[in-house]
């Protein structure tokens, strides 16, 4: 099976997230209210063929763990859907 | 005595490293591509140099601390050889998780380029045991992603332990600290060993303080002849 994930893999919480902050910062000047905590991220999108949804994740996790996610700094999301034919 | 520097493709001070350690430590210097598998012969001394390999792709050293020489890079380290990291070489170090830590974006978001200075904290390593404990020495910057990070528990370990090497400082005064740090680094620090201090990685650039006509300073100098100095006591140069 093939299938369509993404990772999002963003910045843990408490450590300092200097492009966040700039965003956040930006966004206030040009009048945006009620700001906070924001955090920026990457998105890592792809196919993967696994013999099931649970076996995608399992991979993906091992991706995350061994190349493309910091667990020291960065914390990670994984959503995994059927891609259509 | 042997040295190898390591290059990646963005590589971009392995030559100043090169003839910085041709001309100090008097030696050949293999300059080894990172597709590489092992070193063509077993060297005493790895330099992994500052640039930004891979174009600093995912994270600062994340793709090439998976490069194919990094098994043999590791193994010599694991035997006790020196391994040197200089600015994206420090990153890449702390990536392959020899040394703790990692280096996240300047807090003022960008690059800097300029004369900093580094007070010596500690001598018991191989590669600064010929300098003076706490002398100031100037070694330039030039980097985006130089803020040393280490949740809490984890940076008081390595405080206690002694493994902090170099911390940016005043000249004037000779303090050092987080105030002095350009780039927001925590508690200051410029530069790490590991345990058995065979492992050194840190941000700032000896080798661009090594020629006098040059602004960068010789200080440089002092460093790269501390690790010369080191191993003609050993009896290995």
């Amino acid at each position: 099976m093939i299938f369509m994930a993404e990772v999002l893999i963003t910045p843990r919480e408490g450590v300092l997230d200097t492009q966040g902050k700039a965003v956040e910062k930006t966004l206030t000047r040009l009048g945006y209210k009620g700001l906070s905590e924001v955090r920026v991220g990457k998105i890592v999108r792809m196919k993967i063929e696994a013999a099931g949804e649970k076996e995608a994740i399992v991979d993906l996790e091992s991706m995350c763990s061994d190349l493309l996610c910091n667990d020291l700094v960065e914390t990670y999301n994984i959503s995994v859907k059927e891609a259509g034919q | 005595m042997k040295a190898a520097v390591v290059v990646f493709p963005g590589s971009n001070c392995d030559r100043d490293v090169e003839r910085a350690i041709r001309e100090s430590l008097k030696i050949k210097v293999e300059m080894v591509w990172h597709e590489k598998e092992k070193f063509d012969e077993q060297p005493d001394l790895v330099v992994l140099p500052g640039g930004y390999s891979y174009g600093d792709y995912l994270r600062s050293g994340a793709i090439a601390a998976r490069s194919p020489i990094i098994k043999a890079v590791r193994e010599h380290a694991d035997r006790g050889g020196l391994l040197l990291g200089i600015c994206n070489g420090f990153q890449i170090l702390t990536e392959t998780k020899m040394l703790p830590g990692t280096l996240l974006p300047n807090t003022s978001l960008t690059f800097i380029c300029r004369e900093c200075y580094v007070r010596v904290e500690q001598t018991d390593n191989k590669f600064t045991s010929e300098l003076n404990n706490k002398e100031v020495l100037q070694f330039p910057i030039a980097h985006h992603e130089g803020l040393f990070f280490l949740p809490e528990g984890e940076l008081k370990k390595l405080e206690d332990s002694g493994r902090v090497v170099f911390r940016y400082a005043d000249p004037e005064t000779g303090k050092a600290g987080a105030e002095f740090a350009p780039n927001g680094a925590l508690n200051g620090i410029a530069g790490i060993c590991n345990e058995k201090g065979n492992i050194l990685g840190l941000m700032p650039h000896p080798e661009r303080a090594t020629i006098a006509h040059l602004n960068g300073g010789t200080d440089g100098n002092r460093f790269w002849d501390s690790i010369a100095r080191t191993f003609t006591e050993r009896g290995t140069c």
